[in-house]
């Protein structure tokens, strides 16, 4: 079925404040995931198979992240997802980041255990309304996944590298299958300078998985013909959005206008 | 507190205050005005001189069937499809539960063919149970007003007119009960109809399109029953009745939570009004011809008051003083008005001497004198609505946001009995609005986050506690860490900081507060008239009462029929 991005936003939010998001939280989460999927990243099946864990998270009273970082690391931030989803973690590596990149001109995060990492492309084109240059980076087992974002550019541009291209770095220890590594700078030179250090393989050629421009044109596709989403799936969110609404009853019904 | 800088704040006019105009009983006095939006959406009909005809009008004996307008307005083609359906008068409710109406429609974007209305008559006569395309704009729907409409019927079968006093107790046929847009259902985003059809690219004007459409729609229905009843006998509607018949409208609490979640929104539209109040105040020469002329409009409005006749007792005693105080006003206006420099003089007397209700009308009928220093403003209506965190603030710099933009909140003492009294929540039956008494219903679990001063209140405690343990230098980035739930109401406070107006300033926890208050200032804006209070929570209302109507379109227009009034036939 097709839907518009209006009721999806609120689809989404009613269903992620019903397995316990916070005000603030399921608007921020229901934004990052109905922007994916106007911009061609597929977010919902990536969110479908996540919404059972948010609701044992709730269950275990599971806290959503920490950070780890100390005081005086703060141009390196280290966050721990504590395994989960970017749409949680995402927010508040960038914000941290660009606080930081404000004072510095260049600081960074390292989210641990954090799934999703995809979704993290709509808080890059937030921060880069704010005025700053940003990057973030995550591997899986093949792909080095890299986002850019600047100021100026409707959209962030999504890239791969071959892992068995790249000579070295940080993430391609073992033990960052599940990291996220976002970058913020307020001038492009000092994210040059990053990237030079840091990540000098992505001078060589790179395969551009979505372009800005490509980007712009689903967003607009989306929001001309409405945006797909699957029948079962829209159930599935509905019952979760169930859990905020209150019984009605007599009484209540004389609350009502 | 000095607001950031908005293209609409003119430096050299003086602007009234936040405290005073985001007040929410004031607010609850607000009455329509030039920048309503029927108001600016008849003036854009009639200046771009817009084609609007039945295409089809496949209506059986007894009225029901299938009726399409097509609309050629200056962009675009546009098509309202109704269906008239018979319902029992047991099944005919008001209430948003409903599930059968006498009429349903659609106003969608291009022309439609069959396929297109088959398809809609599936889907559009369901509602909310429907499914709609991104093609459409609004699904609405009616009830009729059985006893109003035989009577037209009947007096027009008959050959003789309704008498106007008889419509001027009940102006409309048929009331509305829902008009949705903004993508509900899967209709077109708002971000496509801004965009993509600049005809409608205002606040809630296609919305209001449908129901001006619909009025007219109860027009041709009445005529077209009164000729099939009576061949021989049956007249038309004389021009003049027809543009005294408006479209009821029923609305209930769903409006209120639109205004707390759309505060950019609410702070705009003030903004807009009150810069043109302050430029009429200031800048409007005060002479002979312009008091000659606000003494005619009062005339005209003590009348309209006179013929609402509503049976909520508290509306007739507000109706009743706003009668009494404004015949005050014109009788003051007649021996003093003259010597006044400006109409500064004239506001003043009546912040002075008269309820808000008397003061916010005077703003509106000023409005009305200087359409040249009005009418631009109407471009103003929309505003970018994205709510912006900002990270870097410094918790002090926070703390000093809430102080001056929120005092009015954190003066509430929320220890004191009755200041959470209410919890608002959406009930399991079709998701309705409904407002809880805490202490006697189940649910506050679920409240939405509608009692924002509650919520800021919260805030700025666990703020203060915070600084005390870390730093007021440090970060609101850092405090979100530890306060994960706080991010809503910070983002929240931020964005609106930026705001002239900002937030409507009340406790809608409060045991005093009337929702009807929140009612009436976003029917204000809409323009409505008559307003008829059903409980605190509901209200019936008239919209486009006295506009012009489909043939007028093309011939000259005075945009004064505001305020309509019964005149004898």
């Amino acid at each position: 079925m097709k839907a518009s991005r209006n009721e999806l936003i609120a689809l989404f939010k009613q269903a992620f404040e019903g397995v316990g998001f916070d005000f603030g939280g399921y608007e921020s989460a229901a934004d990052m995931i109905v922007w994916g999927q106007m911009h061609g990243l597929d977010s919902f099946a990536m969110i479908r198979k996540r919404m059972p864990d948010f609701e044992q998270r709730r269950r275990l009273q599971i806290e959503p992240c920490s950070l780890e970082s100390k005081e005086n690391e703060k141009e390196h931030s280290v966050i721990d997802a504590k395994g989960n989803s970017c749409i949680v973690a995402a927010g508040i590596a960038l914000d941290i980041t660009y606080v930081e990149a404000m004072q510095r001109g260049v600081a960074d995060a390292t989210v641990l255990n954090c799934h999703d990492r995809k979704l993290v492309i709509k808080k890059l084109a937030d921060s880069a309304k704010r005025g700053v240059v940003c990057l973030a980076y995550w591997r899986d087992d093949k792909t080095l996944k890299v986002v850019t974002s600047d100021t100026g550019v409707c959209c962030p541009e999504y890239s791969q590298y071959p892992l068995k291209d790249l000579l070295g770095g940080k993430y391609l220890d073992e033990k960052h299958q599940q990291t996220l590594f976002v970058v913020c700078a307020t001038e492009s030179a000092g994210l040059q300078e990053y990237i030079s250090k840091n990540l000098p393989e992505l001078q060589i050629s790179k395969t551009v998985v979505i372009s800005p421009m490509m980007m712009k044109c689903s967003y607009t596709t989306a929001l001309t013909e409405g945006i797909e989403i699957d029948n079962d799936f829209w159930r599935e969110l509905a019952v979760l959005g169930q859990e905020v609404l209150v019984e009605s009853t007599e009484q209540s019904r004389m609350g009502a206008g | 507190m000095m607001k950031a800088a908005n293209s609409l704040i003119e430096s050299s006019l003086p602007m009234r205050p936040p405290e005073q105009v985001m007040n929410l009983k004031r607010l609850g006095s607000l009455h329509q005005s030039r920048l309503s939006f029927m108001r600016t959406l008849i003036r854009k009909i009639m200046r771009e001189k817009w084609v609007i005809k039945p295409t089809v009008f496949d209506l059986d004996k007894h009225g029901y069937g299938t009726v399409v307008y097509t609309v050629q307005a200056k962009h675009n083609t546009y098509s309202f499809v109704l269906f008239s359906n018979f319902i029992s008068d047991e099944e005919r409710d008001d209430r948003v539960i409903a599930e059968k109406w006498d009429l349903t429609m659609t106003l969608c974007i291009g022309e439609v063919d069959d396929e297109q209305i088959a398809d809609m008559k599936e889907n559009v006569p369901k509602q909310e149970a429907g499914r709609v395309n991104s093609n459409m704009m609004v699904l609405s729907r009616g009830n009729k007003s059985s006893r109003n409409f035989e009577y037209v019927v009947n007096q027009l079968a008959k050959g003789h007119q309704p008498l106007m006093s008889k419509l001027a107790d009940v102006g409309y046929l048929y009331r509305t009960t829902a008009a949705y847009g903004s993508g509900k259902f899967g209709m077109a985003d708002w971000a496509k109809v801004k965009s993509q059809c600049p005809d409608f690219a205002r606040p809630f004007s296609a919305e209001m399109f449908s129901c001006y459409i619909l009025r007219q729609f109860s027009i041709d229905q009445a005529e077209n029953l009164a000729k099939i009843k009576s061949p021989e006998t049956a007249v038309s509607m004389d021009d003049s009745v027809k543009r005294f018949i408006g479209i009821g409208n029923s609305t209930g609490l769903g409006m209120a939570p639109y205004l707390i979640r759309h505060p950019k929104l609410v702070s705009q539209w003030m903004l807009v009004r009150e810069t043109a109040v302050s430029r009429v105040v200031n800048l409007g020469e005060v002479n002979q011809a312009t008091l000659d002329q606000l003494d005619n409009i009062m005339t005209k409005v003590l009348q309209h008051i006179s013929e609402t006749n509503v049976p909520d007792v508290v509306q007739i005693k507000r109706n009743e003083s706003l009668f009494n105080e404004l015949t005050q006003v014109q009788k003051w206006l007649l021996v003093d008005g003259i010597k006044c420099s400006d109409w500064r003089v004239l506001v003043e007397y009546a912040v002075a001497h008269y309820s808000m209700e008397t003061q916010e009308m005077i703003n509106s009928l000023l409005m009305e004198l200087y359409p040249e220093l009005v009418d631009d403003l109407e471009e103003e209506l929309c505003v970018d609505e994205s709510y912006e965190m900002q990270p870097e603030m410094s918790l002090y710099a926070l703390k000093q946001v809430i102080e001056n933009n929120y005092g009015w909140a954190l003066d509430i003492d929320f220890s004191q009995l009755g200041t959470e009294h209410f919890f608002w929540y959406r009930s399991k039956e079709k998701m309705e609005p409904r407002l809880g008494q805490r202490l006697v219903e189940l649910g506050e679990e679920n409240a939405m986050p509608l009692t924002i001063a509650r919520l800021v209140r919260h805030c700025y405690d666990r703020l203060c506690v915070d600084i005390e343990k870390h730093s007021a230098n440090d970060s609101v980035a850092y405090f979100l860490i530890r306060e994960s739930n706080m991010s809503g109401i910070v983002k929240r406070i931020q964005t609106m900081s930026k705001d002239y107006y900002g937030e409507i300033q009340g406790n809608l926890a409060d045991e005093n507060m009337l929702p009807l208050d929140l009612l009436r200032c976003k029917l204000s804006f809409f323009g409505v008239s008559k307003f008829d209070p059903k409980s605190k929570l509901w209200v019936r209302n008239t919209m486009f009462q006295g506009a012009p109507i489909l043939s007028d379109i093309g011939k000259p227009f005075n945009d004064d029929w505001y305020f309509p009034i019964a005149t004898d036939n």
